[in-house]
Protein backbone atom coordinates (compact mmCIF):
# COMPACT_ATOMS: atom_id res chain seq x y z
CA UNK A 1 0.00 0.00 0.00
CA UNK A 2 2.84 2.37 0.75
CA UNK A 3 4.65 1.30 -2.36
CA UNK A 4 1.81 1.50 -4.81
CA UNK A 5 0.93 5.17 -4.92
CA UNK A 6 -2.57 4.75 -6.26
CA UNK A 7 -3.46 2.09 -3.74
CA UNK A 8 -2.33 4.55 -1.07
CA UNK A 9 -4.59 7.26 -2.44
CA UNK A 10 -7.50 4.89 -2.62
CA UNK A 11 -7.30 3.32 0.79
CA UNK A 12 -5.89 6.14 2.89
CA UNK A 13 -9.07 8.19 3.54
CA UNK A 14 -11.04 5.07 4.32
CA UNK A 15 -8.52 3.78 6.85
CA UNK A 16 -8.02 7.22 8.34
CA UNK A 17 -11.73 7.51 8.93
CA UNK A 18 -11.80 4.13 10.62
CA UNK A 19 -8.65 4.81 12.62
CA UNK A 20 -9.73 8.18 13.91
CA UNK A 21 -13.14 6.99 14.92
CA UNK A 22 -13.72 5.27 18.24
CA UNK A 23 -14.34 1.74 17.04
CA UNK A 24 -15.03 0.68 20.60
CA UNK A 25 -18.45 2.09 19.94
CA UNK A 26 -19.05 -1.09 17.98
CA UNK A 27 -18.32 -3.25 21.03
CA UNK A 28 -21.95 -3.88 22.01
CA UNK A 29 -22.81 -4.82 18.45
CA UNK A 30 -19.82 -7.14 18.13
CA UNK A 31 -20.81 -8.87 21.32
CA UNK A 32 -24.41 -9.19 20.20
CA UNK A 33 -23.32 -10.66 16.88
CA UNK A 34 -20.49 -12.93 18.02
CA UNK A 35 -21.73 -13.91 21.45
CA UNK A 36 -20.21 -13.43 24.88
CA UNK A 37 -17.39 -15.90 24.35
CA UNK A 38 -13.75 -15.53 23.55
CA UNK A 39 -14.33 -14.92 19.86
CA UNK A 40 -16.16 -11.62 20.24
CA UNK A 41 -13.28 -10.20 22.27
CA UNK A 42 -10.80 -11.40 19.70
CA UNK A 43 -12.75 -9.60 16.99
CA UNK A 44 -12.86 -6.44 19.08
CA UNK A 45 -9.15 -6.56 19.83
CA UNK A 46 -8.45 -7.15 16.16
CA UNK A 47 -10.63 -4.24 15.06
CA UNK A 48 -8.87 -1.90 17.46
CA UNK A 49 -5.30 -2.95 16.95
CA UNK A 50 -5.07 -3.58 13.21
CA UNK A 51 -4.93 0.07 12.21
CA UNK A 52 -1.70 1.08 13.95
CA UNK A 53 -0.05 -1.76 12.03
CA UNK A 54 -1.47 -0.59 8.74
CA UNK A 55 -0.54 3.02 9.27
CA UNK A 56 2.94 2.46 10.59
CA UNK A 57 3.79 -0.04 7.89
CA UNK A 58 2.48 2.46 5.38
CA UNK A 59 4.62 5.25 6.82
CA UNK A 60 7.62 2.93 6.98
CA UNK A 61 7.40 1.81 3.38
CA UNK A 62 6.94 5.40 2.30
CA UNK A 63 10.04 6.56 4.12
CA UNK A 64 12.23 3.90 2.52
CA UNK A 65 15.37 5.45 1.13
CA UNK A 66 14.92 5.94 -2.62
CA UNK A 67 18.65 5.64 -3.10
CA UNK A 68 18.72 2.10 -1.72
CA UNK A 69 15.88 1.11 -3.99
CA UNK A 70 17.70 2.49 -6.98
CA UNK A 71 20.85 0.63 -6.00
CA UNK A 72 19.03 -2.70 -5.88
CA UNK A 73 17.36 -1.91 -9.18
CA UNK A 74 20.66 -1.01 -10.82
CA UNK A 75 22.14 -4.31 -9.78
CA UNK A 76 19.28 -6.08 -11.43
CA UNK A 77 17.13 -6.81 -8.40
CA UNK A 78 13.50 -7.69 -9.08
CA UNK A 79 10.39 -6.68 -7.21
CA UNK A 80 10.94 -9.54 -4.75
CA UNK A 81 14.47 -8.43 -3.92
CA UNK A 82 13.20 -4.92 -3.36
CA UNK A 83 10.71 -6.08 -0.79
CA UNK A 84 12.98 -8.52 1.00
CA UNK A 85 16.23 -6.60 1.00
CA UNK A 86 15.24 -2.96 1.21
CA UNK A 87 11.65 -2.26 2.05
CA UNK A 88 11.10 -4.83 4.75
CA UNK A 89 14.23 -4.10 6.82
CA UNK A 90 13.68 -0.36 6.66
CA UNK A 91 10.03 -0.76 7.59
CA UNK A 92 10.63 -3.08 10.53
CA UNK A 93 11.20 -0.38 13.16
CA UNK A 94 7.95 1.29 12.15
CA UNK A 95 6.11 -2.00 12.37
CA UNK A 96 7.36 -2.60 15.89
CA UNK A 97 6.46 0.93 16.91
CA UNK A 98 3.03 0.23 15.48
CA UNK A 99 2.89 -2.97 17.49
CA UNK A 100 3.46 -0.97 20.64
CA UNK A 101 0.55 1.32 19.89
CA UNK A 102 -1.56 -1.64 18.86
CA UNK A 103 -0.75 -3.25 22.19
CA UNK A 104 -2.32 -0.41 24.14
CA UNK A 105 -5.39 -0.38 21.98
CA UNK A 106 -5.68 -4.14 22.17
CA UNK A 107 -5.67 -3.95 25.96
CA UNK A 108 -8.48 -1.41 25.77
CA UNK A 109 -10.37 -3.86 23.60
CA UNK A 110 -9.92 -6.69 26.07
CA UNK A 111 -11.02 -4.60 29.01
CA UNK A 112 -14.06 -3.08 27.36
CA UNK A 113 -15.10 -6.44 25.96
CA UNK A 114 -14.80 -8.08 29.35
CA UNK A 115 -16.49 -5.27 31.22
CA UNK A 116 -19.34 -5.52 28.83
CA UNK A 117 -20.08 -9.20 28.72
CA UNK A 118 -17.84 -11.96 29.96
CA UNK A 119 -17.62 -14.65 32.57
CA UNK A 120 -13.85 -14.80 32.81
CA UNK A 121 -10.89 -12.51 32.44
CA UNK A 122 -9.21 -9.71 34.28
CA UNK A 123 -11.62 -7.04 33.08
CA UNK A 124 -14.49 -9.18 34.26
CA UNK A 125 -12.76 -9.66 37.62
CA UNK A 126 -12.31 -5.93 38.07
CA UNK A 127 -15.88 -5.06 37.28
CA UNK A 128 -17.27 -7.91 39.37
CA UNK A 129 -15.17 -6.99 42.41
CA UNK A 130 -16.28 -3.41 41.92
CA UNK A 131 -19.94 -4.40 41.78
CA UNK A 132 -19.64 -6.31 45.02
CA UNK A 133 -17.66 -3.58 46.83
CA UNK A 134 -14.60 -5.79 47.27
CA UNK A 135 -12.14 -2.97 46.80
CA UNK A 136 -8.95 -4.77 47.96
CA UNK A 137 -9.42 -7.53 45.40
CA UNK A 138 -10.34 -4.97 42.80
CA UNK A 139 -7.17 -2.98 43.35
CA UNK A 140 -5.16 -6.20 43.25
CA UNK A 141 -6.61 -6.94 39.82
CA UNK A 142 -5.99 -3.38 38.66
CA UNK A 143 -2.37 -3.51 39.79
CA UNK A 144 -1.91 -6.86 38.12
CA UNK A 145 -3.11 -5.44 34.86
CA UNK A 146 -0.90 -2.38 35.26
CA UNK A 147 2.16 -4.56 35.78
CA UNK A 148 1.27 -6.63 32.75
CA UNK A 149 0.78 -3.53 30.62
CA UNK A 150 4.08 -1.98 31.69
CA UNK A 151 5.92 -5.25 31.13
CA UNK A 152 4.45 -5.63 27.67
CA UNK A 153 5.20 -2.06 26.66
CA UNK A 154 8.75 -2.17 27.95
CA UNK A 155 9.24 -5.59 26.38
CA UNK A 156 8.13 -4.19 23.08
CA UNK A 157 10.61 -1.35 23.43
CA UNK A 158 13.38 -3.88 24.11
CA UNK A 159 12.30 -5.91 21.13
CA UNK A 160 12.56 -2.79 19.05
CA UNK A 161 16.23 -2.36 19.84
CA UNK A 162 16.94 -6.08 19.44
CA UNK A 163 15.16 -6.63 16.14
CA UNK A 164 16.06 -3.38 14.51
CA UNK A 165 19.34 -2.21 16.01
CA UNK A 166 20.15 -0.28 12.84
CA UNK A 167 17.49 2.27 13.45
CA UNK A 168 16.80 3.24 17.01
CA UNK A 169 16.02 6.89 16.61
CA UNK A 170 12.60 6.46 15.08
CA UNK A 171 10.14 7.00 17.86
CA UNK A 172 6.45 7.26 17.42
CA UNK A 173 4.05 7.43 20.22
CA UNK B 1 -11.51 14.27 -23.27
CA UNK B 2 -8.20 15.89 -22.55
CA UNK B 3 -9.79 18.27 -20.12
CA UNK B 4 -11.33 15.34 -18.35
CA UNK B 5 -7.95 13.66 -18.09
CA UNK B 6 -6.47 16.84 -16.70
CA UNK B 7 -9.27 17.16 -14.22
CA UNK B 8 -8.63 13.62 -13.09
CA UNK B 9 -4.88 13.91 -12.74
CA UNK B 10 -5.21 17.09 -10.71
CA UNK B 11 -7.57 15.56 -8.22
CA UNK B 12 -6.49 11.93 -8.44
CA UNK B 13 -5.97 11.61 -4.72
CA UNK B 14 -9.36 12.83 -3.60
CA UNK B 15 -11.20 11.08 -6.45
CA UNK B 16 -9.67 7.70 -5.68
CA UNK B 17 -10.06 8.13 -1.93
CA UNK B 18 -13.62 9.42 -1.97
CA UNK B 19 -14.60 7.00 -4.71
CA UNK B 20 -13.46 4.00 -2.74
CA UNK B 21 -15.52 4.96 0.30
CA UNK B 22 -18.52 5.64 -1.91
CA UNK B 23 -18.06 2.30 -3.63
CA UNK B 24 -17.98 0.47 -0.30
CA UNK B 25 -21.15 2.20 0.83
CA UNK B 26 -22.94 1.35 -2.41
CA UNK B 27 -21.79 -2.27 -2.19
CA UNK B 28 -23.03 -2.43 1.38
CA UNK B 29 -26.41 -1.03 0.30
CA UNK B 30 -26.72 -3.47 -2.58
CA UNK B 31 -25.54 -6.53 -0.69
CA UNK B 32 -28.92 -7.77 0.60
CA UNK B 33 -30.37 -7.47 -2.93
CA UNK B 34 -27.64 -9.58 -4.47
CA UNK B 35 -26.78 -12.14 -1.78
CA UNK B 36 -29.70 -13.80 -0.05
CA UNK B 37 -29.15 -13.53 3.70
CA UNK B 38 -30.13 -16.16 6.18
CA UNK B 39 -32.74 -15.16 8.69
CA UNK B 40 -30.38 -15.20 11.67
CA UNK B 41 -27.89 -13.02 9.92
CA UNK B 42 -30.36 -10.46 8.66
CA UNK B 43 -31.23 -9.76 12.29
CA UNK B 44 -27.83 -8.13 12.65
CA UNK B 45 -27.73 -6.60 9.24
CA UNK B 46 -28.56 -3.13 8.17
CA UNK B 47 -27.96 -0.94 5.17
CA UNK B 48 -26.59 2.60 5.06
CA UNK B 49 -29.94 3.96 3.98
CA UNK B 50 -31.68 2.43 7.00
CA UNK B 51 -28.98 3.92 9.21
CA UNK B 52 -29.65 7.36 7.78
CA UNK B 53 -33.38 6.87 8.28
CA UNK B 54 -32.89 5.78 11.88
CA UNK B 55 -30.65 8.75 12.52
CA UNK B 56 -33.20 11.11 11.02
CA UNK B 57 -36.01 9.53 13.03
CA UNK B 58 -34.05 10.00 16.27
CA UNK B 59 -33.24 13.54 15.26
CA UNK B 60 -36.90 14.35 14.72
CA UNK B 61 -37.82 12.80 18.06
CA UNK B 62 -35.18 15.03 19.68
CA UNK B 63 -33.48 11.97 21.18
CA UNK B 64 -30.12 12.51 19.51
CA UNK B 65 -29.89 16.09 20.73
CA UNK B 66 -30.61 14.98 24.28
CA UNK B 67 -27.96 12.24 24.30
CA UNK B 68 -25.54 14.41 22.42
CA UNK B 69 -25.91 17.19 24.96
CA UNK B 70 -24.98 14.92 27.87
CA UNK B 71 -22.09 13.33 26.01
CA UNK B 72 -20.64 16.65 24.94
CA UNK B 73 -20.80 18.02 28.48
CA UNK B 74 -18.89 14.99 29.70
CA UNK B 75 -16.39 15.35 26.91
CA UNK B 76 -15.80 19.06 27.35
CA UNK B 77 -15.64 18.98 31.14
CA UNK B 78 -13.26 16.04 31.19
CA UNK B 79 -11.02 17.45 28.50
CA UNK B 80 -11.06 20.89 30.10
CA UNK B 81 -10.03 19.42 33.43
CA UNK B 82 -7.28 17.46 31.70
CA UNK B 83 -5.96 20.63 30.09
CA UNK B 84 -6.10 22.54 33.37
CA UNK B 85 -4.14 19.82 35.16
CA UNK B 86 -1.99 18.38 32.39
CA UNK B 87 -0.46 21.53 30.94
CA UNK B 88 0.93 23.14 34.12
CA UNK B 89 2.09 19.79 35.42
CA UNK B 90 3.84 19.05 32.15
CA UNK B 91 5.53 22.45 32.17
CA UNK B 92 6.64 22.01 35.77
CA UNK B 93 7.95 18.48 35.36
CA UNK B 94 9.78 19.55 32.24
CA UNK B 95 11.55 22.37 34.08
CA UNK B 96 12.21 20.84 37.47
CA UNK B 97 14.39 17.78 37.70
CA UNK B 98 13.26 16.79 41.19
CA UNK B 99 9.61 16.93 40.30
CA UNK B 100 10.33 14.98 37.14
CA UNK B 101 12.00 12.18 39.11
CA UNK B 102 9.04 12.08 41.46
CA UNK B 103 6.28 12.07 38.87
CA UNK B 104 7.88 10.07 36.07
CA UNK B 105 7.28 6.52 37.40
CA UNK B 106 3.60 7.26 37.88
CA UNK B 107 3.28 8.73 34.43
CA UNK B 108 5.04 5.78 32.81
CA UNK B 109 2.89 3.23 34.58
CA UNK B 110 -0.38 5.02 34.03
CA UNK B 111 0.40 5.76 30.44
CA UNK B 112 1.12 2.12 29.70
CA UNK B 113 -2.11 0.89 31.27
CA UNK B 114 -5.43 1.46 29.62
CA UNK B 115 -7.06 3.94 31.98
CA UNK B 116 -10.42 2.38 31.33
CA UNK B 117 -9.77 -0.20 34.04
CA UNK B 118 -10.59 2.50 36.55
CA UNK B 119 -14.10 2.75 35.24
CA UNK B 120 -15.73 0.37 37.75
CA UNK B 121 -13.85 2.13 40.51
CA UNK B 122 -15.00 5.55 39.36
CA UNK B 123 -18.54 4.35 39.08
CA UNK B 124 -18.29 3.21 42.69
CA UNK B 125 -16.75 6.46 43.85
CA UNK B 126 -18.59 9.02 41.78
CA UNK B 127 -21.87 7.26 41.09
CA UNK B 128 -23.47 6.51 37.76
CA UNK B 129 -24.13 10.17 37.03
CA UNK B 130 -22.13 12.49 34.89
CA UNK B 131 -19.14 12.74 37.23
CA UNK B 132 -17.81 9.24 36.79
CA UNK B 133 -17.65 9.85 33.03
CA UNK B 134 -15.99 13.21 33.45
CA UNK B 135 -13.37 11.55 35.61
CA UNK B 136 -12.76 8.73 33.15
CA UNK B 137 -12.44 11.24 30.32
CA UNK B 138 -10.10 13.29 32.46
CA UNK B 139 -7.80 10.43 33.39
CA UNK B 140 -7.73 9.23 29.80
CA UNK B 141 -6.90 12.62 28.32
CA UNK B 142 -4.54 14.02 30.92
CA UNK B 143 -1.58 11.74 30.24
CA UNK B 144 -1.08 12.41 26.53
CA UNK B 145 -1.27 16.13 27.29
CA UNK B 146 1.14 15.90 30.19
CA UNK B 147 3.66 13.79 28.32
CA UNK B 148 3.64 15.90 25.20
CA UNK B 149 3.96 19.13 27.14
CA UNK B 150 6.84 17.59 29.06
CA UNK B 151 8.42 16.46 25.81
CA UNK B 152 8.07 19.95 24.34
CA UNK B 153 9.64 21.60 27.37
CA UNK B 154 12.49 19.10 27.35
CA UNK B 155 13.26 19.76 23.71
CA UNK B 156 13.67 23.46 24.23
CA UNK B 157 16.88 24.93 22.81
CA UNK B 158 19.38 25.31 25.66
CA UNK B 159 21.10 28.17 23.88
CA UNK B 160 17.91 30.21 23.78
CA UNK B 161 17.30 29.61 27.46
CA UNK B 162 20.84 30.69 28.28
CA UNK B 163 20.54 33.83 26.16
CA UNK B 164 17.38 34.91 27.89
CA UNK B 165 18.89 34.09 31.25
CA UNK B 166 22.03 36.08 30.47
CA UNK B 167 19.84 39.08 29.83
CA UNK B 168 18.52 38.72 33.34
CA UNK B 169 15.26 36.87 32.89
CA UNK B 170 13.82 34.98 35.83
CA UNK B 171 12.28 31.51 35.65
CA UNK B 172 8.82 32.89 34.89
CA UNK B 173 10.09 34.97 32.01
CA UNK B 174 12.07 32.06 30.58
CA UNK B 175 8.87 30.06 30.65
CA UNK B 176 6.92 32.77 28.89
CA UNK B 177 9.45 33.82 26.26
CA UNK B 178 11.18 30.58 25.31
CA UNK B 179 9.66 27.45 26.78
CA UNK B 180 5.99 27.99 26.10
CA UNK B 181 6.26 29.01 22.43
CA UNK B 182 8.58 26.08 21.85
CA UNK B 183 6.18 23.55 23.32
CA UNK B 184 3.07 24.74 21.53
CA UNK B 185 3.24 22.24 18.64
CA UNK B 186 3.85 19.41 21.08
CA UNK B 187 0.93 20.53 23.18
CA UNK B 188 -1.34 20.63 20.16
CA UNK B 189 -0.20 17.16 19.12
CA UNK B 190 -0.93 16.03 22.66
CA UNK B 191 -4.33 17.62 22.40
CA UNK B 192 -5.06 15.54 19.32
CA UNK B 193 -4.22 12.36 21.19
CA UNK B 194 -6.17 13.56 24.20
CA UNK B 195 -9.28 14.14 22.09
CA UNK B 196 -9.16 10.56 20.88
CA UNK B 197 -8.81 9.26 24.42
CA UNK B 198 -11.56 11.54 25.66
CA UNK B 199 -14.02 10.27 23.07
CA UNK B 200 -13.04 6.72 23.97
CA UNK B 201 -13.74 7.58 27.61
CA UNK B 202 -17.14 9.04 26.80
CA UNK B 203 -18.19 6.04 24.73
CA UNK B 204 -17.06 3.35 27.13
CA UNK B 205 -18.07 5.28 30.21
CA UNK B 206 -21.60 5.49 28.91
CA UNK B 207 -21.77 1.82 28.01
CA UNK B 208 -21.77 0.95 31.69
CA UNK B 209 -23.85 2.59 34.30
CA UNK B 210 -25.37 5.51 32.46
CA UNK B 211 -28.87 6.60 31.69
CA UNK B 212 -28.14 9.18 29.01
CA UNK B 213 -25.60 9.89 26.33
CA UNK B 214 -24.70 8.59 22.90
CA UNK B 215 -22.75 5.61 24.28
CA UNK B 216 -25.78 4.62 26.31
CA UNK B 217 -27.93 4.96 23.22
CA UNK B 218 -25.62 2.62 21.29
CA UNK B 219 -25.48 0.05 24.07
CA UNK B 220 -29.24 -0.12 24.57
CA UNK B 221 -29.86 -0.22 20.83
CA UNK B 222 -27.46 -3.15 20.49
CA UNK B 223 -29.18 -5.13 23.23
CA UNK B 224 -32.52 -4.45 21.54
CA UNK B 225 -31.15 -5.58 18.15
CA UNK B 226 -31.68 -2.13 16.66
CA UNK B 227 -28.59 -2.37 14.53
CA UNK B 228 -29.40 0.72 12.48
CA UNK B 229 -29.49 2.87 15.60
CA UNK B 230 -26.12 1.45 16.65
CA UNK B 231 -24.62 2.42 13.33
CA UNK B 232 -26.24 5.84 13.47
CA UNK B 233 -24.56 6.42 16.83
CA UNK B 234 -21.24 5.09 15.60
CA UNK B 235 -21.49 7.34 12.54
CA UNK B 236 -22.01 10.36 14.77
CA UNK B 237 -18.95 9.48 16.83
CA UNK B 238 -16.98 8.89 13.65
CA UNK B 239 -17.94 12.24 12.18
CA UNK B 240 -17.22 14.06 15.41
CA UNK B 241 -13.80 12.59 15.92
CA UNK B 242 -12.89 13.14 12.28
CA UNK B 243 -13.91 16.80 12.48
CA UNK B 244 -12.09 17.34 15.76
CA UNK B 245 -8.95 15.56 14.60
CA UNK B 246 -8.88 17.53 11.38
CA UNK B 247 -9.44 20.81 13.19
CA UNK B 248 -6.55 20.13 15.54
CA UNK B 249 -4.36 19.03 12.63
CA UNK B 250 -5.15 22.30 10.91
CA UNK B 251 -4.20 24.27 14.01
CA UNK B 252 -1.08 22.15 14.28
CA UNK B 253 0.12 22.95 10.77
CA UNK B 254 -0.71 26.62 11.21
CA UNK B 255 1.20 26.89 14.44
CA UNK B 256 4.26 24.95 13.41
CA UNK B 257 4.74 26.69 10.09
CA UNK B 258 7.52 28.89 11.42
CA UNK B 259 9.64 26.07 12.71
CA UNK B 260 11.98 24.11 10.46
CA UNK B 261 11.64 20.64 11.92
CA UNK B 262 8.38 18.86 12.47
CA UNK B 263 7.35 18.18 16.01
CA UNK B 264 6.94 14.57 16.96
CA UNK B 265 3.36 13.69 16.47
CA UNK B 266 1.33 10.61 16.34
Amino acid sequence: MGWRRKAGYTLDPFFTALYASPLVALAPLIIVVFGVGLFAKSVLVFALSVFPFIFNTFAGVRSTDRLLINVVRSFGGGEKDLYLKVIFPSTLPYIIAGARIALGRGLVGIIVGEFYAASEGIGYAISRFGDTYRLPEMFAAIFLLMIAAVALTEGMRKLETVLAPWKTTQETR
Amino acid sequence: MKRLANFYSEREQSILGGGFILLLIVLWELMPHVVPLSKGFSLFFTTPWKVVEAGYQLFVENKIQEHFYVSSIEFLAGLGLAIIVGLPLGLLTGRSRNLDAMVDPFVTVFNATPRLIFLPLFILWFGIGIWSKIMIVFIGAVFPLLINTYEGVKNVDRVLVNVVRSFGANEWQIMKIVVLPNSVPYIVAGLRLAIGRAILGVVVGEFFGASKGLGFMIATAATNYKVDVVFAGVAIFMGLSLILTMAVKKIESNLSRWRPEQAKTF
